[in-house]
């Protein structure tokens, strides 16, 4: 058996709830590894054959890791999520900074109209263009786009190593708050609940056909987004309204192409666990940064998926290697002592992680007897 | 006044008077404690952004602004780091941090004291003109903010009667029995008390 498939059958035995031989990790990094392999954020969101290395060097130097979210990245494909302008390092702001989104009203509440009328892939088109700069036709991003595919390959031939997350989607939600502004479009739903609900709905096959289009390659997994839509924010009625049934069409039909979704779910979802429990069992990944209670959602969801993270960044950033470790061994423990867990930093591990809990963190998934 | 400085969480929805009350808060705080009283503002970036930044600049505070790549991950990386090089920087004795989108301010304030030293104080501002109709629409947001909140500052009374402003404090009562409430208004200065109670003076 190659290194490759050893990792990939070993994650997705986690996925299908199988017992491992060894709990998974999985990386997710797109800023902390590139600055710990020497590049700088200018250097990682632009050179992305060198973010590779990057990415295939770590790897090789850390054998505990078994599959990566994504060897690199461009800020200026955000806002294809986000719908929101962003400051890339080196351009916008200094060379070695973190990117940035600005989530900021640049949509009015006519535009829902606009969409409504004239359909969503004119509207958005010329709002990239017009009003958040136009990010998709960046040169960075048309490298990105040319190069992803070529980086998935090198992480398998020359790491062993599975990409998890190969295509991007979320639901429309996070497209219209991004570029509403979040209290703005909280408020649109309480003032024109039927509108924002028509433009949804004007936007979904767009944004549905897009993703999925990115499933095509057949690709280990896909990552379902989820920041605004986490039930912290709304009320059980709206979320069943305006989040749920696009999220679970979006997740369907990931199965039904053969890809496993990622549900990188951002904040707090302990209330929304259960109707997780109407997804496909052991089809799908949860991915938790700390905030929702991942042994709650083991409980709720008993063995019906795979729990991935949740590491805080703030351990990861200010603990210490013992805490790192005694976090990971404590969530082995009571998540999934045999299987249906795979490890990581919580969300995205923040740029000043440090070096040692990182390794800790690693090193945890490898001390681990299953 | 310990050595690390002291920080203020304020949340807030967009328009319910947040760049007033800084500056009301920190006008009061250097009449009491003389021109040399140093105040840093940390304001968020990525909701609306609810505080005017320009406003508080051009008043001599500090302002820094907080990006993210990421709603929620980053971002707690990336705030005791700031208030660390605040607190090296410009020593104040006291920081504020504008709340509005981030992650709670339950879970800020538990990173903040733990990892970064500094006593930490949650300050929930309310609109009540527009309280009912927010509360509608974003009742779980608003349950985040006022829930953990050591004091309540109820804004905006003068655009409201006497029933609407009961049932403002019923609501918010609901989500938080402890917590002193202090009220506001555009008609009338701010009693120096409940200046003080924000601050926790």
């Amino acid at each position: 058996m190659s290194l490759y498939q050893e990792h990939l059958e070993r994650t997705m035995k986690a996925v299908h709830m199988e017992k491992v031989d060894k709990i998974p990790m999985s990386w997710n990094g797109p800023a902390y590894l590139p600055k710990r392999m020497g590049l700088t954020m200018a250097e990682a969101v632009t050179d992305f054959p060198r973010s590779v290395t990057a990415a295939v060097d770590f790897c090789k130097e850390h054998p505990g890791v078994d599959s990566l979210h994504s060897p690199c990245m461009t800020p200026y494909t955000l806002p294809m999520l986000w719908l929101a302008e962003v400051k890339a390092p080196g351009v916008d702001i200094p060379e070695d900074e973190l990117w940035q989104v600005h989530e900021k009203e640049k949509m009015s509440v006519e535009d829902y109209e606009v969409i409504v009328e004239e359909g969503y892939a004119g509207w958005m088109d010329a709002y990239m263009k017009e009003r958040i700069g136009d990010p998709l036709n960046k040169p960075e991003a048309q490298a990105w786009f040319a190069y992803a595919a070529t980086g998935f390959q090198r992480m398998r031939d020359e790491a062993g190593i599975p990409v998890l997350n190969c295509a991007y989607g979320a639901t429309p939600i996070e497209n219209f708050c991004g570029a509403r502004g979040m209290e703005n479009f909280f408020m649109d739903l309480y003032e024109e609940p039927e509108l924002v609900k028509d433009a949804m709905d004007a936007a979904w096959p767009v944004l549905l056909n897009s993703y999925l289009a990115g499933l095509e390659s057949k690709p280990v997994g896909a990552w379902v987004g989820g920041w605004r839509a986490a039930p912290q924010l709304l009320s059980h009625d709206m979320w069943m309204e305006y989040v749920w049934p696009y999220l679970q069409e979006m997740v369907l039909k990931t199965i039904d192409a053969g890809v496993t979704p990622v549900l990188h779910f951002d904040s707090c979802w302990d209330s929304e666990l259960e109707m997780l429990r109407e997804l496909p069992a052991r089809k799908c990944v949860l991915m938790l940064d700390g905030s929702t209670d991942a042994r709650k959602a083991r409980e709720v969801l008993d063995e019906r998926m795979c729990i991935l993270g949740d590491v805080p960044s703030s351990i990861l950033a200010f603990g210490t290697a013992d805490e790192t470790y005694d976090y990971v061994t404590r969530l082995i423990d009571d998540v999934g002592p045999k299987t249906g867990l795979m490890i990581s930093s919580g969300c995205d591990c923040p740029l000043n992680a440090k070096d040692e809990n990182v390794d800790a963190m690693i090193q945890a998934t490898l001390d681990y007897q299953v | 006044m310990s050595e690390k400085p002291d920080v203020l969480i304020l949340s807030g929805f967009l328009g319910s008077g947040k760049t007033t009350l800084l500056l009301r808060l920190v006008e009061h705080l250097r009449a009491k404690y003389g021109p040399d009283y140093r105040v840093a503002i940390i304001e968020n970036e990525i909701g609306s952004a609810s505080i005017d930044s320009g406003v508080i600049a051009e008043a001599g505070y500090s302002v820094t602004e907080m990006l993210s790549g990421c709603v929620c991950c980053t971002l707690i990386g990336q705030l005791v780091p700031a208030i660390q090089k605040l607190a090296e920087e410009l020593a104040p004795q006291l920081i504020i941090l504008e709340a509005t989108g981030m992650a709670t301010p339950e879970s800020m304030r538990g990173n903040i004291e733990k990892y970064g030293g500094c006593p930490v104080r949650v300050a929930a501002l309310v609109d009540a003109s527009r309280w009912t109709k927010v509360l509608r629409a974003l009742r779980t947001l608003l349950e985040a903010q006022v829930e953990p909140a050591d004091v309540v500052c109820v804004n905006k009374c003068d655009l409201v009667d006497e029933g609407q402003l009961a049932e403002v404090e019923r609501t918010v009562r609901e989500m938080n029995a402890e917590a002193p409430i202090v009220y506001a208004s555009a008609l009338s200065p701010m009693a120096a008390a409940d200046l003080d109670a924000i601050a926790g003076e």
